[in-house]
C-alpha cells in the first residue's frame, strides 16, 4: 500500500513539485497583498501607512466636528454652511459631474481637493506636473497661515499660477476660484508623514480651519455616463504589470522554440548541368548574330541527310537526293533543289523567310516519310 | 542551455501574484523567480557526455530501398536520464523519424532504431547525435551534439534488372544450341552427338559420323572465360543530366547490367572509372561482381575536368594485355571526344574490341523538329548541326573499328547487352 502510495508521487514528483511551487507563490501573494481594514490611501478610517486615521482623530480631539461622508448622496444629506470645510480625498473617483455637484452643495463652505487629478481641473487650471520635494518647501507667501511654515515629503503635485509652498514647477497650494483649495502634497497628510515637519500643522490649518469638516470620500458608482473618464481610470490596476507578465511569457517561448535539436542537416550537391545548356546557347547565338545563312545551311543539311538516308540514295550529292525526292513525290526538281541544296540557294534575308525555309523543310521530309 | 515549453507556462502563472498585488515589482519579483528556478534546473541536469553513443554498421542498399541505423546508447552515470535524442543523417539518407526518447536509469543501455530510405546514390553521412537532457524539474535542459560516426553506402539504381532475364534466356540458348550460326574462331568444341533434323547439316563431321553408326553433328558453345573491361567515364561530360538523371548515373545502369550478364556467362568484368585521375580500377571475381561494380561505383559523382583518356588507356593495358572487350561509357561530345579519345584508340583498338555506349539526349530531337518561331527555327537549327557533329563523331569512330551505341538512357543498357550477346554469338569478344 505505501510502496504503491510511493510509486505513484514517484511518477506524478514533477508535477506534484509544480503544484507546491504554484501554491506557496499564490499564499505568499495573498498574505502579503491582504492588510486587514481598510487600505484606500488617505482614508480617515486607514491606519495603514497611507491612510490618514491620524488626522482624522487629531482634528477631532480639536474639537473639529469631522463628518465623513462616503459617496455623493451621504454628502448632500449633510449641511454645508459657512464655516465648514469639504475636504476631497481619492479625488481620482470625482468626474465632472460629482465635482460640480460637490460644488453645488458646498457653495457656502470651502472645498479642498487633495491631490487633484489632471483631467479633473482642466477647466481651473492647467494640468498639474508631478515634481520631487528634494528637502522642505516652506510657505513663503502672502498667506499668513502658511508664511512661516514648511513641509516635507517626497512627491507631490505642483500647480501652475501664484500660491503658497512655490517650487520650480509651480505652487503646492492654490486657490483657483473662490472657496476652493487644491492641495498638491497629499502624502504630507498620510500618517506616516504627518509628523514630519511642519506637516501637521499644515494640515491643522488647510482644513481645520473652520468649525465644522466634512470628509468627503467619493464613489465612482456616483458618475454618470457622460463623464469622460480616461482609460487608465476604468481599468483595474493589474492590467499593466499583467500585460508585463504576457510579455514575458511571449519571450519565454520564443527562448523555448529557439534552439533546434542540432545543426541544420546539410546535403553535399553535386555538379549537374542540363545536357541541351550548350545546344540552346548556341541557338540564341545565332539568333542574336542574326546569322540566317549558318542556320539554313544547318537545317538544309539536317534535312538533306536525312532525305539521303530514307531513300538509301548511297551519297549526300544534293543532285542524287533531289533526283530520289522528285521521284518518289513527283514536285518540281526545281523547287526541290532550291530547297534541298545547301550552298547553291541564297540565304534567307528576313527571319520570316527563315522559318518559312525551315517548314518547308519539314513538309518535306514528311511527304517523303508517307509517300 | 535550453528552456522547456513548461517556462513561459510557469511565467504566465505570474498573472495569479499580479492580480493579487498589482504592481510592477510583483512582475520582476516573478521573472526574477522563474529565472531562478530555471537556472537551478539546468545546474541540476545531467550532462550529455554521461552517455557511451555506439553505432552498428549498416550493409549497403541499393538506392531507394529501406534500412535502419542502430545506436546502443549506455547511461554511464548513475542518475536518471530523461530526454530527447536525435540521430542527424543528410537529408537524401531519408531518416524521417528520427528522433528518440530517452529515458534510462543508471547503468542502463537501449537501442535506438532509425529507419532510413536512400534517395541518393553514394556514401551518405551521419551528421552527429544531438541528445538533449531534462533537469528533474523539466524546465530546463541541456543539450550536446555527439560524434557517432556512421555512412550508409547506397548503391546506384539498377533499373535495367529487368531485362536481366531475358538476356540470360538469350544466353542459355546460346549455351545449348548445336552450332553456333556463324562458325568463326571464337566458338569452341564442346562435344558430339546425334544428328537431328534441322541441325545445321555444315555442322555434322563426317569423320566421326564415319566411325559411327549414325550421323554425328558437332556441338559448340560460347566462348567463356572471356574479358570484360568496363571503362566510366566520369569527366564533366558525364555530368549533363538528360531529364532528371545525370549521364553518369544512366551509364552505371548500363554497366551494372553488363557486369551481371558477363559475370553470368562466365566472362570476367574488370571496372575502370575516372577523369583526370583513374578513380576506380578493380578485378572481379565470379559470382560476386555484380554487387563490387555496384559497390564500386556508388560514391563516384562527375567532376567538373577532362577526362584524361591516356591515363584510362593506360590503366585498362594494366589490367592484363589479353584480349577484351573494352566498353567505353562516355557521351559522344565530339569536341572532348575527338580531342582526348581519338588519340588514344588505336592503342586500345589494337589489343581489343572496343564498343562505345553513349547516352543520346532525347531533347535534342525534339528541338530540332520544333520549328515555330524565329527563336526555335535558329534553336533547331543549332540542335541539327549538334546533331550532325555527333554523327560525324560516330563516325569517325567506326571507322577506326568501334562499335557506337547512341541511346536514350532508357534503352541504352538493353541495347549493350543485346550487343555482347551477339558479339558472344558470333565469336568476336
Amino acid at each position: 500500500m505505501s510502496s504503491g502510495l510511493r510509486v505513484r508521487v514517484r511518477r506524478h514528483r514533477t508535477a506534484l513539485i509544480l503544484t507546491a511551487f504554484v501554491l506557496a507563490v499564490v499564499a505568499i501573494s495573498v498574505v502579503a497583498g491582504q492588510r486587514p481594514g481598510n487600505t484606500v490611501p488617505l482614508d480617515p478610517e486607514n491606519a495603514g501607512p497611507d491612510g490618514a486615521r491620524a488626522l482624522a482623530r487629531v482634528l477631532e480631539r480639536h474639537d473639529v466636528d469631522v463628518t465623513v461622508a462616503r459617496g455623493a448622496a451621504a454628502l448632500e444629506s449633510q449641511s454645508v454652511t459657512e464655516g465648514t470645510t469639504v475636504v476631497v480625498t481619492s479625488t481620482e473617483q470625482l468626474g465632472e459631474s460629482t465635482l460640480s455637484r460637490l460644488r453645488d452643495h458646498a457653495s457656502a463652505g470651502d472645498v479642498v481637493l487633495v491631490d487633484p487629478p489632471g483631467w479633473l481641473t482642466t477647466s481651473l487650471t492647467t494640468p498639474p506636473t508631478r515634481v520631487r520635494i528634494p528637502q522642505h518647501v516652506s510657505g513663503a507667501c502672502a498667506d499668513p497661515e502658511f508664511s512661516d511654515l514648511a513641509i516635507r515629503t517626497e512627491e507631490a503635485l505642483a500647480f501652475d499660477g501664484p500660491g503658497c509652498f512655490g517650487h520650480t514647477e509651480g505652487s503646492l497650494l492654490v486657490s483657483p476660484a473662490a472657496g476652493l483649495t487644491l492641495w498638491g502634497a497629499g502624502q504630507a497628510l498620510s500618517n506616516e508623514q504627518v509628523v514630519r515637519a511642519d506637516n501637521a500643522a499644515v494640515a491643522l490649518r488647510l482644513v481645520g480651519g473652520g468649525s465644522a469638516l466634512v470628509w468627503y470620500v467619493p464613489d465612482a458608482r456616483d458618475l454618470t455616463a457622460g463623464d469622460a473618464l480616461p482609460l487608465s481610470e476604468t481599468l483595474p490596476d493589474w492590467i499593466l504589470p499583467g500585460l508585463w507578465v504576457l510579455a514575458l511569457s511571449g519571450l519565454a517561448l520564443v527562448g523555448w522554440r529557439i534552439r533546434r535539436l542540432g545543426a541544420l542537416a546539410v546535403e553535399p550537391i553535386p555538379v549537374v548541368v542540363k545536357a541541351v545548356e550548350t545546344t540552346l546557347a548556341r541557338g540564341r547565338l545565332y539568333q542574336r548574330a542574326g546569322d540566317r545563312g549558318h542556320a539554313a545551311v544547318a537545317l538544309r543539311t539536317a534535312s538533306l541527310h536525312r532525305l539521303a538516308r530514307r531513300l538509301r540514295t548511297g551519297s549526300h550529292d544534293p543532285e542524287d537526293v533531289v533526283a530520289a525526292v522528285v521521284a518518289l513525290t513527283g514536285r518540281e526538281s526545281g523547287d526541290v533543289g532550291r530547297l534541298l541544296s545547301p550552298h547553291s540557294a541564297a540565304p534567307p534575308r528576313t527571319d520570316r523567310e527563315l522559318i518559312h525555309l525551315a517548314g518547308q523543310l519539314a513538309t518535306l521530309e514528311e511527304e517523303v516519310r508517307h509517300a | 542551455m535550453t528552456i522547456t515549453g513548461r517556462v513561459p507556462l510557469l511565467v504566465l502563472l505570474g498573472l495569479v501574484p499580479v492580480v493579487l498585488r498589482p504592481q510592477a515589482s510583483t512582475v520582476w519579483m516573478w521573472a526574477g523567480l522563474v529565472t531562478l528556478a530555471v537556472l537551478l534546473d539546468w545546474w541540476s541536469a545531467p550532462s550529455p557526455t554521461a552517455l557511451a553513443v555506439t553505432r552498428t554498421p549498416t550493409s549497403p542498399v541499393r538506392l531507394g530501398e529501406p534500412t535502419s541505423t542502430t545506436l546502443l546508447v549506455r547511461n554511464t552515470s548513475r542518475r536518471r536520464v530523461d530526454g530527447l535524442a536525435r540521430d542527424a543523417w543528410q537529408p537524401t539518407a531519408g531518416a524521417t523519424e528520427n528522433r528518440h526518447r530517452l529515458r534510462l536509469r543508471g547503468d542502463d543501455r537501449v537501442l535506438l532504431t532509425t529507419p532510413l530510405l536512400p534517395s541518393r546514390r553514394g556514401d551518405l553521412h551521419t551528421l552527429g547525435l544531438t541528445v538533449r537532457l531534462r533537469g528533474p524539474l523539466g524546465l530546463a535542459c541541456r543539450q550536446q551534439s555527439l560524434e557517432v560516426p556512421g555512412t550508409l553506402r547506397s548503391l546506384p539504381a539498377f533499373d535495367s534488372r529487368k531485362h536481366l532475364p531475358a538476356r540470360l534466356a538469350r544466353l542459355r540458348e546460346l549455351d545449348g544450341r548445336s552450332a553456333v550460326r556463324v562458325r568463326g574462331q571464337g566458338t569452341e568444341f564442346d562435344s558430339l552427338r546425334d544428328y537431328v533434323r534441322g541441325d545445321d547439316v555444315r555442322s555434322i563431321d563426317w569423320r566421326a559420323s564415319a566411325r559411327s553408326r549414325n550421323v554425328v553433328v558437332r556441338t559448340w558453345q560460347p566462348e567463356r572465360d572471356r574479358r570484360v573491361v568496363l571503362v566510366v567515364d566520369t569527366s564533366r561530360t558525364s555530368a549533363g543530366r538528360v531529364g532528371d538523371v545525370p549521364r553518369l548515373d544512366s551509364a552505371m545502369d548500363a554497366a551494372q547490367l553488363l557486369a551481371a550478364l558477363s559475370a553470368r556467362a562466365g566472362d570476367r568484368v574488370d571496372l575502370v572509372a575516372g577523369d583526370r585521375r583513374v578513380r576506380v580500377r578493380l578485378r572481379t571475381t565470379g559470382s560476386r561482381t555484380p554487387t563490387e561494380v555496384a559497390e564500386a561505383l556508388a560514391d563516384l559523382d562527375p567532376e567538373i575536368v577532362e577526362a584524361d583518356w591516356r591515363g584510362l588507356a593506360a590503366a585498362v593495358t594494366q589490367l592484363g594485355r589479353r584480349r577484351a572487350l573494352v566498353v567505353l561509357l562516355t557521351p559522344l561530345e565530339p569536341s572532348a571526344v575527338e580531342e582526348g579519345l581519338l588519340p588514344v584508340l588505336p592503342v586500345l583498338t589494337r589489343h581489343h574490341r572496343v564498343v562505345v555506349a553513349s547516352v543520346k539526349d532525347p531533347t535534342l530531337g525534339e528541338l530540332a523538329a520544333t520549328r515555330g518561331t524565329a527563336e526555335e527555327v535558329y534553336t533547331a537549327a543549332a540542335a541539327e548541326q549538334v546533331s550532325a557533329r555527333r554523327e560525324r563523331t560516330a563516325q569517325l569512330l567506326r571507322r577506326l573499328g568501334v562499335d557506337v551505341l547512341d541511346e536514350d538512357s532508357e534503352r541504352l543498357p538493353a541495347v549493350l547487352a543485346d550487343h555482347y550477346l551477339v558479339l558472344k554469338a558470333t565469336g568476336r569478344l
